[in-house]
């Protein structure tokens, strides 16, 4: 065990395209991933940590989000509405791309506080919109027939009033 | 979880700690889910339920509030509502809101639908809270769709639509169609707003989907009927917390048979709220889980009785007909024998009388914490008398409505000081204000006080009086006694005191450090110069109906003498009508020079609302 305390201690990440994160260890927690590989490997992490799933675009809003939030918490009071003000941006901020590759970059590092405000958002984004529109968001293929997605359809009729065009 | 890792660690199993996503989040728990378990009442992370244990009284757990419209007080009827910690139906108004100051004011699944959340919806609009164990969560991350979006992820994103949404998400592909499915079937919770001129096969076939589900809370804008009502039975079988509420216009059509042999059959049936019980007639209820029960619009019944063993709350609120012929002696004397537990008891009828206070003495309800009788114009100082030597461990007595007089008063004060937290005496016409002052003086444990439409002249009374029509108070017809009062306040607990509607008030003086809301609707003739607020910790002054310079001098009261700093926020017209006027207001009297760091740490905003 080093003498070191933690929040001193530095992490680095390395993403795909080899792009190098120095992350203090305090942030570092919250990726909850690479937290447990710290843990797995006795706290000896002199090497940079590959993220082979991770992406420079993603790694560094993830980073971001997490440093601000600490920044928020640990700060003054009323950073609430600092805090809020920062969320709805930064959800702003994304087109459905480049949200959806964040998702799964948080799912993968297990930043929990993220995912949980990107779930949010996605739900509000997909809320009330028509199916295709949701099926291009998320790439997703309709492997109904014809006759089945007419049937859907017809059953759930009254849920249709009232949704936005996209 | 069933991600790579990175190469040099080997991956850890599923069930790690590291690994699983856990679903709750105990931080937001407003409104987006029940993050405890349903059936063990424990914070569900990491939590696999094994236990089949009955939901604590999780009812009186739940903080609610009565909506604080203030426009609304119509002097004859719905003043009934009292601080039993829970949310009346919404119809129901009182200018004093009663929190629950033991969860901190935190409103949690507040009672009822709220309707600003039902906006363009046309139907089903409410939220699906899925709770589900681990290792339902455990398959479904080992799936990936087309897109490669992990089922969990899926899961979580579509657990956070309301059912409608998650009807149109089944459409988008099979997968999909799957997690709807599950999470359906995970549904624990369910808040639906029923819109006019749906046929009722609309939820049942919503209700058929989510089977397990233990708490419904409908809505309803069309009626309710009992096709509705058996739709419910047959496929909720593990149903425990049932709500229905009426819109304006929808009519509750279920009789008193109906009625007992729902609550008869639902074997775990704990707690059924229920609006527009015009239609009962008179019923038989008999459950052995029921403890909390609550029925209001209630009028002429021929009988009703009781056979709840655990009850342990009731609320029964009768409509403000004259010629209601319910024969409420009998039903107490029923209440007593046969639901000896009653802890809360509210009952709001205009026909309560002595003779119903001696039939509630008489019944030796050894955990009576809570009385609420109100409405009951015959309920005299004899009648506390009778309270007092039964049940002299009461911690709210709510009265309002009521004969009662300042002796009435002296005898609470002499029996309840040790544990009397809640006073409501609204729309008594025969306290006064020493009466008051006596109470504030006399109870140290107060906390609320509810003294609305106390000190004012009956005479000049229009009982339609709102806010809008402000009267100007004629001197010549008022008794003596009640104008011109001065009303001194000293207490060091008392958070929420309202004085609504006291017209007879002319001076003012409080000194209360714990003092959070103040009611001063209507008072009409309270003099700017005579009053004097010394309560730091406001942060609500209702002031609706007062003059324009009783306003400016409250205003100038909470606001404190750093005038020079700059009022951030101007007034502001909000979407629904109100105006707010917000006043930084510091807590310390003795601030340094207002620096900038100072400012962002000790900042008290103090509300004085106009509506």
């Amino acid at each position: 065990m080093s003498g070191i305390s933690d929040t001193e201690r530095m992490i680095t990440l390395k993403t795909v395209e080899g792009t190098l994160f120095d992350v203090k260890s305090s942030i570092a927690k919250d990726l909850k991933t690479v937290q447990a590989f710290i843990d797995d490997s006795d706290d000896d992490v002199t090497s940079p940590i590959p993220l082979p799933n991770v992406f420079t675009r993603e790694l560094s809003r993830i980073l971001d989000y997490l440093n601000n939030h600490h920044r928020f918490r640990s700060g003054i009071e009323k950073a609430d509405e600092e805090m809020a003000r920062y969320d709805a941006e930064f959800a702003k901020s994304m087109s459905h791309e480049e949200l959806k590759a964040l998702i799964l970059a948080a799912n993968y590092l297990n930043v929990k506080d993220l995912l949980e405000f990107l779930n949010q958002t996605v739900a509000d984004v997909i809320q009330n919109k028509s199916v295709e529109f949701v099926r291009n968001f998320f790439g997703i293929e309709n492997d109904y027939t014809p006759e089945e997605e007419e049937k859907l359809r017809n059953e759930n009729e009254w849920a249709f009033n009232g949704v936005e065009q996209d | 979880m069933h991600h790579s890792h990175p190469k040099v660690a080997a991956p850890p199993p599923p069930d790690a700690s590291g690994g699983a996503v856990d679903i709750s989040d105990g931080k937001r728990g407003k409104k987006r889910g029940n993050y405890n378990c349903g059936r063990c009442g424990q914070p569900k992370k990491g939590h696999v339920c094994n236990v089949k244990t009955p939901i604590s009284a999780a009812v009186t757990a739940v903080a609610t509030a009565i909506s604080t419209d203030s426009s609304h007080y119509a002097v004859s009827a719905s003043s009934s509502a009292s601080a039993l910690r829970k949310a009346a139906p919404s119809r129901l108004r009182r200018a004093l809101s009663f929190d629950d100051f033991d969860d901190g004011g935190a409103a949690i699944s507040s009672g009822g639908i709220d309707a600003s959340e039902i906006e363009d919806r046309t139907v089903g609009d409410s939220f699906a809270d899925a709770d589900d164990d681990l290792d339902l969560k455990m398959d479904l991350d080992l799936d990936l769709d087309s897109c490669g979006l992990p089922a969990s992820l899926r899961w979580e994103v579509l657990r956070r639509l309301p059912p409608v949404g998650l009807l149109a998400a089944a459409q988008v592909s099979k997968g999909w169609r799957e997690t709807a499915k599950r999470l359906w079937k995970a549904a624990e919770e369910l808040r639906l707003r029923v819109p006019a001129n749906v046929h009722v096969g609309f939820v049942a076939s919503m209700l058929q989907k989510c089977p397990g589900i233990v708490r419904l809370s409908l809505r309803m804008e069309s009626d309710f009927d009992s096709t509705m009502l058996a739709c419910i039975a047959f496929s909720c079988s593990n149903l425990e917390y049932m709500e229905v509420s009426m819109s304006d216009g929808a009519t509750n059509r279920i009789n008193g048979g109906e009625l007992g042999r729902f609550v008869a059959d639902k074997r775990s049936l704990k707690c059924l709220k229920m609006e527009g019980c015009s239609n009962l007639g008179g019923f038989v209820l008999c459950s052995a889980s029921l403890s909390t029960l609550w029925l209001s619009d209630l009028h002429s019944l021929s009988k009703m009785v009781f056979n709840c063993p655990q009850l342990r709350e009731i609320s029964l609120e009768f409509s403000r007909q004259e010629n209601d012929s319910t024969d409420l002696t009998t039903m107490i004397e029923g209440l007593g024998r046969n639901c000896s537990r009653l802890q809360n008891i509210h009952i709001a009828a205009l026909r309560l009388s002595h003779a119903a206070v001696l039939a509630l003495t008489a019944a030796q309800l050894r955990g009576l914490r809570m009385l609420s009788l109100v409405l009951g114009s015959e309920i005299t100082d004899a009648s506390v008398a009778a309270i007092a030597s039964s049940y002299p461990n009461l911690e709210l007595l709510d009265l309002s409505g009521s004969g009662i007089s300042d002796s009435g008063i002296g005898i609470i004060c002499n029996v309840f000081p040790e544990t009397l937290s809640r006073l409501l005496l609204a729309l008594c016409p025969n306290v006064t204000s020493s009466g008051i002052q006596f109470a504030t003086a006399q109870l140290p444990l107060l906390e609320l006080m509810d003294c609305g439409m106390t000190i004012c002249d009956p005479d000049s009374l229009n009982p339609t009086t709102d806010e809008d029509n402000c009267k100007p108070q004629e001197t010549s017809s008022t008794n003596m006694q009640l104008t011109n009062q001065k009303l001194i306040i000293k207490h060091s607990h008392l958070k929420k005191l309202s004085l609504w509607g006291c017209s007879g008030l002319d001076a003012l003086y409080l000194n209360c450090p714990q003092l959070n809301d103040l009611n001063l609707n209507s008072c009409r003739n309270l003099h700017p110069e005579r009053l004097l607020l010394q309560c730091p910790t406001l942060e609500n002054v209702h002031a609706s109906g007062c003059k324009d310079m009783l306003i400016g001098a409250i205003q100038s009261q909470v606001c404190n003498a750093f005038t020079a700093m700059e009022n951030q926020s101007p007034s502001k017209r909000l979407p629904d009508g109100s105006k707010r006027v917000r006043v930084p207001y510091l807590l310390e009297d003795e601030c340094p020079e207002p620096d900038k760091k100072r400012r962002k740490i000790e900042r008290r905003l103090c509300n004085v609302l106009v509506n």
